[in-house]
């Protein structure tokens, strides 16, 4: 496939240039960004939360839109892109659930309370864990793909639940930029973009690694099977 | 950053002990001022609130049970105040550092176990391709 070698060629860049922008964020973080007067050190844990949630959404769409595509014309292609996003955004779901409440013990004096936007992010957890776990136990028969492919598109309705939970039922969750958030200051919003970027390479890596084991797998098998067909050949002649 | 629900809990907690100190006032005035009066008044409870005797409406209380009343609820939220410093002593124990750094080492766990895992999975389908390339190649040989 075209689009795979051009993917595995520009890999190399993307790697370096992720890798550099984690670090230069890093160093925006602990060192440019000034530490908040109310809340402490402990904000520090924002510049890595919110995009780690961004993160978040991106996987699970991708996984929902490629889940639709799947559904539209059955190629194992949009499984496995939908698969690696979902495996992806998991991940960071589950870094949300964490360092959300390692905040919260600081700032809300309790690690965690049943908010509306924390409840549906860890409703969000579960029914992607769900859609992982029967990707994992269920085989990988065309009918669990199409059960899978439709269970990521129900769970994605949970993101814009998700999203406008403050704005439509309040809640102890802050806002910051949106919604009427007192916004950050220039040092803080530098710091806050750089991670942005560092985030948005470190998913690209993630999800091109975990999709390039898929397809490789993929190869693997089709290679099985030929084996099998040539020594049959072999046998019968 | 500011959010104006940070200090919800403190808030909330001052909240409760003064309800509670509230509740606890007005039981004083009410169905104890009786037995309130008699504390004040350093004098046995049975004689200034016998038992069978209806509970004293608030009406009815004297200057003496609206004293106790504020002293016991003085007491009420003393206590309280005294339970939160003890809360927030525990909770002050983590430093913010520490949870700071913690979220971070947290995230780089999962990072690189992640890749860690995927570079394994992807090093043994590499090695499973080419011994199956190799085992191809003998079938082929072997047609040829």
């Amino acid at each position: 496939m075209a689009v795979v070698r051009i993917l595995e060629k520009i890999f190399p860049v993307l790697l370096i240039l992720s890798a550099l922008a984690m670090m230069a964020s890093l160093y925006l973080i602990f060192f440019h960004a000034p530490i908040e007067l109310t809340m402490g050190v402990v904000q520090k844990i924002f510049y890595v939360h919110v995009p780690a949630a961004m993160i978040m959404y991106a996987g699970f769409t991708i996984a929902s839109l490629a889940s639709f595509l799947y559904l539209l014309k059955p190629n194992r292609v949009w499984d496995m892109v939908a698969v690696s996003g979902a495996e992806v955004g998991l991940l960071f779901c589950l870094y949300v659930l964490v360092s959300g409440p390692l905040w919260a013990y600081k700032a809300w004096g309790t690690a965690w309370t049943w908010d509306p936007q924390l409840t549906a992010t860890f409703v969000l957890f579960l029914l992607y864990t769900g859609y992982m776990l029967l990707r994992i136990f269920s085989g990988s028969g065309e009918r669990v793909r199409k059960i899978a492919a439709v269970l990521a598109i129900i769970a994605f309705v949970d993101i814009p639940i998700i999203h406008y939970a403050v704005r439509q039922w309040g809640g102890m969750h802050p806002v910051v930029e949106r919604e009427g958030g007192g916004g950050l200051g220039p040092e803080m919003k530098l710091a806050f973009s750089a991670a942005m970027l560092g985030f948005l390479g470190l998913f690209l890596v993630l999800f091109w690694l975990r999709l390039r084991v898929r397809l490789t797998q993929q190869a693997v098998d089709r290679l099985y099977l030929d084996v099998e067909d040539a020594a049959q050949v072999l046998a019968g002649s | 950053m500011k959010s104006s629900k940070d200090c919800i809990y403190p808030q909330r907690r001052r909240l409760k002990n003064g309800v509670v100190a509230l509740l606890l006032a007005g039981l004083s005035l009410g169905s104890l001022g009786g037995a309130s009066a008699a504390f004040a008044q350093d004098a046995p409870a049975e004689q200034a609130a016998p038992p069978a005797a209806p509970p004293a409406a608030p009406a009815n209380s004297s200057p003496g049970s609206l004293a106790t009343a504020i002293a016991v609820s003085s007491e009420v939220v003393t206590q309280a105040s005294r339970s939160a410093q003890r809360q927030s002593r525990e909770h002050a124990r983590i430093s913010g550092g520490n949870l700071t750094i913690a979220a971070y080492f947290v995230l780089w766990i999962f990072v690189f176990a992640l890749i860690f895992l995927t570079m394994r999975r992807q090093r043994a389908l590499n090695q499973e391709l080419s011994e199956l390339g190799r085992r191809m190649d003998v079938v082929f040989e072997d047609m040829k």
